[in-house]
This record gives structure tokens, sequence and C-alpha cells, in this order.
């Protein structure tokens, strides 16, 4: 190590007077000359062979000869590649496009795939999740598959989760946590945050400190304890300003006052990948907080969500063996029935490293189809580069003959010309970072399928990292094969010959061309595969959604955490929709539990008397809460009775419009309105479980445009009983929509300051919104599509030109020998046409096999779609034809004489 | 590089490190003495090529067992003394260690 230290501290010394350096070399040797001659006589020189040998030996040794040459040869690259402008143009732009979209999707994987959570040894970390039929009567959390394809549920009630934390040895924290939206009034303002509701242990377990104060201890987590939060770093910086005095603070969480008593690390996004919580409370503050859901006593209701830590030295068997004593007992206290077609309920594990598997499990479609694209124009991007550089390395031919005869190495060479293939890249991707961060939001909406979603994916290290590796990759992925193919020269016809002559280039042009149908291949394939997603998009757009949704100004209102209940909350919430009726420019308000085409959606069983289903259960049918004037407000067109009134309230009886399919599924043979159906449990029959039926009314698309209208029955919110929750005004306007968003906001402060107003969207841009996977898939593999094919389309012109540059004479002669205009034309043309044809007929079979991966992700079209692949064939054909067609007319244009005097 | 070895036996590779370290043992000297000293000293068999002596001179300084300062010779000219550091002391105990262990075994093989 010291001798390191010291060799560099003399070269550098070295290095920083240079001339001294020079002087002494100089001079050291000189003496030795001087004495040698004085003791020996002439001749002495003779004996010490060749001076400036070894003075070039020691100036090596003491200079950093590598870094001097890298840094000549990036200088020689760099005024290269200024002097072909349009070369350079090409090939950075076409690299930064890869090259960016490669590092952007790396970080979206990186960040919910492969990156760990930022807590003590991640890889401790155990998810508990179950399997089976589940033994308790409700579950709120998610559902998904594991890795083996098992389906698997993420809650447990929360006294089983009590007993277990105490009762697994094999886990030295058992974390117990659950999500929840509340209202926070902090200062004057409210608005709506995502909070987490952890277990005492949740931070000490993870070990996840606080950046300013403390985090939730075990001692804040009990009943009676005062109430306090834990703010994530981004609520900090949102809504708190970066304050340090906000810890120490009062904010009110659904109307209670709750003291903020810490910040968390800022890379701590929580343990859910793109969820990131605003705040973190207590378990305990659970039902004081006025959760709709969640109840803490409740042995069969699940809701809490798991994480262990396990010990050292203990195995994944020893800890399921110790929640399976457990939780055996507990699955026999609830319902059986469940058991026995789904198998016997137990707890499953899965890996915590990186936190829920969640966002994993429904981000590996879009990923691997995106991940796949941007990887294919990458590498249309480095085909297109190799080639280019074969076609310079050609004309650069007597360059580097003359620097090979006077005794470049070509080792020396190859290095050259790879750094100058190293600069395009890293010059590439310098600029394709730029892409980088537009690209994340983009791909990070897909991956969150329109649900906001907060990602690690930010231009940190590693991702710079990626985008290194994945330059010098390419460098040498496109530069290394035209490198040693440039430097294969034949030294005498190369130098005799003017310019970029005939000898030898018949085998770099078989290359190119193969270079270049592989491009067309490739680009078809990405052509075709946009075509699918367009279409997908076209069909999808062009769905009547069976109401009106233009000029129709949504958003959202919550009074239930604010104190309002029952018919408290159903006056508020009748106030702000005549108030809102009142502004200038409204036509009309309802309001229903969520919005349409929202991917919100609830059902239930019904009975209908007189229906029998085959299986003998009772029928399904969707249901929504909507307001009085729901019908006319969104235009679905009434077939028969009546609207729903403010007069449909608790006091008249209980009213329901169904929808046509309901109708006609469920009452084949008759008129539905007037008749009666029946909710709730058939044994206990109450009189409000009977809802009689005033209207049928046109189907209109429910929560996702694409599916098939389900039979739907709306019922009056203001019948339903302890009301509670928040709902979606709909506001059908003269003007455009958002024109009187503000007017909206005022009204609504006016009548209640602590009930916020959230989510103000017109009703087309919830459906926009919706259909933003759909959206951005076919908008990114467009784009990618024709870059492709520009790609595509400039390597055949590279191609072409070359060859017509150097068949000139050729051309000359035939010209000269009576050959028409014509017929050259025809003749390079047909060169190009049989490039094409190749690439086609390479692609379009690739591209039926590969396109059928994605069949999931379209809608209306078959994976063969013919008209996308005739539209991808016909549209590479007419790109590529195009750029063969302009060296094919420059080739027409030869003039016989000047072209035979060029010789 | 070397052209003539006719006259004089070549110096191994290796050794001449330790030779100009063993040369420079006794006090500072400039590069034609330390060709001199180690012709001497050898009964006039070993002549260092000044084309692998100065490599060697400036290898070892870069390695820091050599300290190098420029003086005036004794003909009253300018050169470059090299003296050794206490790490180029330690240097070549362990090479003439080393090599004592090496020869010697040499020697046992060639008289068995």
């Amino acid at each position: 190590m010291r001798e390191i230290l010291t060799n560099l501290r003399l070269r550098w010394r070295a290095l920083s007077k240079r001339q001294e350096l020079e002087r002494d070399l100089e001079d050291e040797l000189a003496f030795h000359l001087a004495m040698g001659e004085e003791k020996k006589g002439e001749g002495s020189r003779r004996a010490f062979g060749n001076v400036e040998l070894i003075k070039d030996d020691l100036r090596d040794q003491w200079t950093f000869r590598t870094v001097e040459n890298l840094w000549r040869d990036l200088r020689y690259a760099a005024r290269m590649l200024r002097n072909s402008p349009a070369f350079t143009l090409v090939a950075i732009l076409s690299l930064a496009i890869g090259i960016g979209a490669n590092t952007a999707i790396f970080s979206v994987v990186d960040a919910i795939v492969l990156k760990s959570l930022p807590v003590r040894d991640p890889e401790q970390l155990r998810v508990v999740l179950w399997t089976g039929g589940l033994p308790f009567g409700g579950h709120s959390g998610y559902h998904t598959r594991n890795r083996a394809g098992i389906q698997v549920g993420s809650s447990f009630p929360y006294p089983l989760y009590q007993q277990l934390v105490s009762s697994v040895p094999q886990f030295s924290d058992l974390m117990g946590f659950a999500s929840n939206q509340v209202t926070v009034l902090a200062g004057a303002a409210s608005h709506y945050a995502e909070a987490q509701l952890v277990s005492g242990n949740f931070f000490s377990g993870l070990g996840v400190n606080a950046l300013a104060g403390r985090t939730i201890s075990p001692h804040d987590d009990r009943q009676g304890a005062q109430a306090v939060a834990v703010v994530s770093y981004r609520y900090w910086e949102r809504h708190l300003g970066l304050e340090p005095e906000a810890v120490g603070h009062t904010i009110f969480v659904n109307g209670h006052p709750v003291t903020i008593v810490g910040v968390a690390q800022q890379a701590f996004l929580g343990i859910k990948p793109g969820g990131a919580p605003d705040l973190y409370l207590p378990i305990a503050l659970t039902e004081q907080l006025g959760s709709r859901w969640y109840r803490m006593h409740d042995s069969d209701d699940a809701w809490v969500q798991m994480m262990g830590r396990l010990r050292p030295g203990t195995s994944d068997q020893q800890a399921l063996a110790s929640l399976d004593a457990i939780m055996r007992p507990a699955a026999a206290a609830g319902s059986r029935e469940r058991e026995r077609t789904e198998g016997p309920w137990r707890p499953v594990f899965e890996d915590g490293v990186g936190g829920l598997p969640l966002l994993r499990d429904q981000a590996t479609g879009p990923i691997l189809i995106l991940g796949s694209v941007v990887s294919l124009v990458l590498l249309i991007a480095c085909a297109n580069l190799a080639n280019l550089l074969l076609a310079r390395g050609a004309s650069r031919r007597r360059e580097i003959a003359v620097r090979l005869s006077i005794g470049a190495g070509r080792g020396r060479l190859i290095r050259q010309l790879l750094t100058e293939s190293l600069l395009l890249a890293g010059v590439g991707a310098a600029l394709g970072l730029a892409f980088v961060p537009p690209l994340l939001k983009v791909v990070a909406n897909l991956v969150g399928s329109g649900e906001t979603i907060v990602i690690a994916a930010r231009l940190d290290w590693r991702t710079l990292m990626f985008t290194a590796a994945a330059a010098m990759v390419t460098a040498l992925l496109f530069g290394l094969a035209p490198a040693l193919r440039a430097t294969r020269v034949d030294l005498t016809p190369a130098l005799k010959d003017g310019g970029g002559g005939a000898g030898g280039s018949g085998r770099r042009l078989h290359t190119s061309r193969f270079l270049v149908v592989g491009q067309v291949a490739l680009s078809t394939l990405l052509l075709a595969g946009a075509g699918l997603f367009v279409r997908t998009l076209m069909n999808l757009s062009s769905i009547d959604p069976g109401f009106e949704a233009q000029r129709l100004l949504l958003f959202n209102v919550d009074g239930s955490r604010s104190g309002y209940h029952g018919e408290k909350l159903t006056g508020l919430y009748e106030r702000i929709r005549e108030k809102v009726a009142a502004i200038p420019g409204v036509q009309s308000v309802t309001l229903s539990d969520f919005a349409l085409i929202s991917g919100s959606m609830s059902n239930t069983d019904v009975a209908v008397p007189g229906y029998l289903s085959k299986d003998g259960r009772r029928p399904m049918t969707y249901e929504m809460r909507v307001g009085s004037r729901f019908l006319a407000t969104m235009g679905i067109p009434v077939l028969a009775g009546r609207d729903f009134t403010e007069r449909d309230g608790m006091s008249a009886p209980r009213v329901g419009i169904v929808n046509e399919t309901f109708a006609r599924d469920y009452f084949a043979h008759g008129n539905p309105v007037g008749q009666s159906v029946y909710f709730g449990d058939p044994k206990t029959p109450r009189p409000e479980d009977r809802v009689q039926i005033i209207a049928v009314c046109k189907d209109a698309k429910y929560d996702h445009l694409q599916d098939k209208i389900p039979p739907t029955i709306y019922l009056s919110y203001l019948q339903t009983r302890e009301f509670n929750g928040g709902m979606t005004f709909d506001v059908r306007t003269a003007l455009p929509p958002m024109a009187i968003a503000s007017a909206v906001e005022r009204t609504v402060a006016a009548i209640e300051r602590n009930v916020p107003v959230a989510e103000m969207r017109t009703q087309e841009e919830q459906i926009r919104m919706a259909l933003g996977g759909e959206r951005m898939f076919a908008g990114l593999v467009g784009s990618f599509g024709l870059i492709a094919a520009l790609l595509a389309a400039i390597g055949l012109y590279g191609v072409m030109a070359y060859s017509v540059a150097r068949r000139t004479n050729e051309i000359g002669i035939r010209m000269a020998m009576g050959a028409g205009r014509g017929h050259v034309q025809w003749m390079v043309l047909r060169e190009s046409l049989w490039m094409v044809a190749a690439g086609l007929t390479l692609g379009i079979p690739a591209a039926l096999a590969l396109t059928r991966l994605v069949r999931e992700a379209l809608y209306g079209i078959q994976p063969n779609d013919p008209l996308s692949f005739v539209a991808a064939g016909v549209l590479m054909a007419v790109v590529a034809g195009v750029a063969g067609w302009i060296p094919a007319r420059r080739a027409a244009r030869v003039d016989p004489m000047r072209a035979l005097r060029c010789e | 590089m070397g052209e003539n070895k006719e006259r004089t036996t070549g110096v191994l590779q290796g050794t001449l490190d330790m030779l100009v370290l063993k040369a420079l043992a006794r006090g500072p000297l400039h590069g034609y003495d330390v060709v001199e000293h180690i012709l001497a000293w050898s009964g006039d068999v070993l002549k260092v090529e000044e084309g692998a002596l100065y490599p060697a001179l400036h290898r070892l300084e870069l390695r820091g067992l050599l300290g190098s300062e420029w003086g005036v010779s004794t003909n009253n000219r300018r050169a470059k003394f090299y003296r050794l550091t206490p790490a180029g002391r330690k240097q070549l105990a362990a090479e003439a260690s080393e090599w004592a262990r090496l020869s010697s075994a040499v020697a046992r093989v060639m008289e068995a």
C-alpha cells in the first residue's frame, strides 16, 4: 500500500513537471555517456545502445502511459466524430434512445423487484401469508399467487396476531400492519392521506430509524396511550415543508388529535414497493380513529398483515411449524366450510427482502413486454451502428493502412477504433439519462395500472452503473466487429487505391446486408406489436360506455372521517349536492359510491322471486349506491319507470333501478318494474332487505370499459342503514367541466371546512386514466416501433449508398454500354427490395410467434390480427423502399463519362 | 535493445535489482559508478547493460526502494545520485538471504 502511494506521488510529481522530467532523463543519460567517453574513449556510445529507446522506456515508467494514450485516443476520436456530424448525430441519438429506455426499465425493475428494503438485514425478513380455505368471515388485504403459483392471502385477525407475536420463538420480531386512508387536518388545510397502522415493534423490528424525533415504540401501541404518528419523509416534505418543528406538532387524523413524534428515514418508503404511506400510526389507534373496516377484537375478521424477522440459525420450516401450531386451533374455531374445497388453512412464507410481493407480481407482465421492446430497440440501434461503422471503416481504409504501414500495432488501432465506439456510447448514454425521468414516470404509471405508485426509482448509483455497463456492452456489440474488420487490411492495394476502393469489401457488404435484414426483421416485429397495441387502444376508446362521458365533472368527498355518520352524513352530502347544483353552469348533480369506469366495484347475492339459477345458488348482481337524478345526470336512458329523487329516503320504501342485463337475465318473461328483489340472509329476512324495482335503464359500463356489462342494480344511497363512507359527486355541466372546479371547491369549503374535496377530474379523464395502461403501451411500443423502423431505414440507406458509391464505375460502364437510367435505378432498388423482403420474411413469422405472448394485454383483436401485420409490413416496406430509392436515383444520375474518368 | 553480449556475462533479470541495491548499500552512487562497482566486485564478470540499468534504477525508485538527488560528480558534472531508502535496505536483506538459500541449494545440487 505504501509502495503504491509513493509510486503515485512520484509519478504525479513527474507528470506535473513534465519538462523537468525530460531534462533529468536527458542529463542522466548524457552524464553516463560522458563518463564512458572520458574513461574508455570513443566507441562506448555504440556499446550503450539506442539512447532514445532507453529514454522512452524510462519515460514510460514515470508517466501514465495508458491514461495518456486513452486521452489521446479520446481526443482523436472526438475529432473523427466531429468530422462526420450526420453519422455522429444518428449514432448518438439512437444510442441515447436505446440506452435511456433500457435504463428507465432497469431502474423500475430494480426498485420493485431487485432492490432490498432499506432496513437492517432484509434477507432475514419473511412475509407471512396463508393459503387454503380462509376460516374467517372477512378479509381485507390482498390475494395473489406466489412464485409457486399457489393462491395466497395476506391478512390475519388482530387477536390471532397478538397471540402469534409471543409464540413464534424463531422470529426475533413479528411485525403487524395494515393500510388505511385517513383525512388529516394539519394547520388550516385538510387532505386525504395514506396511513400505515403499525405494531409497536414495527420500526425497531425492521431496523428503521427516525430522521428527526423518534419512531413508534411498543409503549405507544397500547390502548389508552397518547396518540402519536411518525410521518414519512415525503409527507414531511410535501405537507410540513421539511420544518424540523413539525415534530411535536399536533395534527388531526380523522378528527382525532395525534402528535407527530418523528420523521422516518428518507430512504424508507414503507414495506410495499410502490405504496409509500404518508404516516405511520400505532395499530392500537385503529378503532379510535374510526376505521371503517378494521375491528381489533373480532377474531373472525382478518385484516392485519404480518412480516417476521427470522432469527439467525433458524429455518423457515421451524418457524412455519410454530405458526401452524397456533393457526390450526384458530382455524378450527372459525368456519371450516371453505377448507373442504380449498384445502387446510396454513401459513406460507414469501421472501421479505424486497418488501411485500404485491407490486412485483402485478408488474411482471408489463415489465417483461416493455423490457423486451426496449432491448430490441437497443439491439437494432447496435446493428445500425455496426453497419455505419463498417461503412466508415471501409472509407477509412486508406487512413488505417497508412497508420499500419508506419508502424502502428493492430491492437493499438483496434483500441483506437473501440475508443471511438466507447465515446459514442458514452455520449449516447449520458444523453439517454435525460430521457430517463420522463420515461420513469410513464413506466411507473404503467406498472401501477392507473393507481398512483411511488417507486424509489431514480438515478442512483445502481442505475448509473447499469447505464455505464449498458454503454460499454453496447460499444463492444457495435464496435468490435467493425474494428476487427477495418484493421484487417491488405496494405498495398489499400495504399495505392484512391478513396473507398473496391478491393476486399465484398465480405463487408455481405455482413452489412445481413445486419440490415436483421434490422428490418426486428423492426417489423416491433411494428406489428405496436399495431396490436394501437388497435387495442382504438378498440377500447371506441367502446360506448352507455352514458354521456362528456361535460361531466367528478370529485370525491368523504365526511365520514370528519365526524359525520348516518343521517348526519347523508345530510352533509345532500347539502353539497344542492349547493353545487346552484353553481352557474351546472345542469344537474348526483353522487355515487365511486366513479364509473374507475376499476372499483361492489357485488352481492340477490334473491329474485321466480328465478332459479342452474346450480341452485342465488344470482349475483353488481350494485351501486347513487343519489337522486342519477340516470338523468349520467345520461343513462330510462327504458321504463322513473329516476331516483330525494324523496327516496329512509322513510320511503326501498327502491332500486336495474339495468337491461339484469332485467333480461333475471326477469326473462316479465316486466321487472314494480317487482321486488331481496338482499341479505334468506334465513332471517328483514323488511329492509326488500327492494322494489322502479325502473329499467339501458346498460352502462360499470368498472372497466373492456368487461361485459354485468347485471347491475342501482340503489338509493339515502336508504342505506347506518350510512358511512365517502362518495363521488358527478356534476353535469353546460361549460367545460374544469371551468367550475374552483367554484365547487369554494362551495364545499363554505359548507364544511374540515371536509376536503379530492380528485377533481372529468369523467373523460377518469376513462383515460382507466385506459392508462393501454394508452401507454400503445404509445411506447408505437414510438419504439417507429424509431426502430427509422433506424432500419437509415441502415438500409447507408448500405445502399455505399454500394452505389462503390459501383459508380461499374454503373458508368453499364450506362456507357447502353443501359437506361430506369434499368440502373431498378437494378439498385432491387437490391434494397431483396433485403426488405428477406427481413419481412423473417420478421413476420417471428412476430406471429411472439405476439401470442401478449394476448392478455390485447382487447378486441387476436394476436395474429391481420390488419396489424399487414400495416407493419407495408409501413416497413414503404420506409425501407424510400431509403433504398434515394441511392437508386443517385445511381441513375451517374454521368458515365465522369464515372469512367474517376478511375 | 541489448545488442552486444559478447564480452561479459549478462545479468539475470531478477538478480539485477538485488545487485543494484547491494551496490548502493555502502553509500550513494550515480548510475555509472553502479555499473563500475558491480563490474569490479564481480571480478570483471558481471557487466550490467546501461539499457537495463537505468530502467532498473527508475523502477526501484518508483517502488520507493531508492531515493535520489542531483549532485555534482567528482569531475564537476551534474549527476543523479541514488541511495537506499530504509525500505530498500529491508528489501536487500530479504533478497540477499533468499539468494544465499538458493545459490547454496544450487551449489549442493551441482556437487552431488
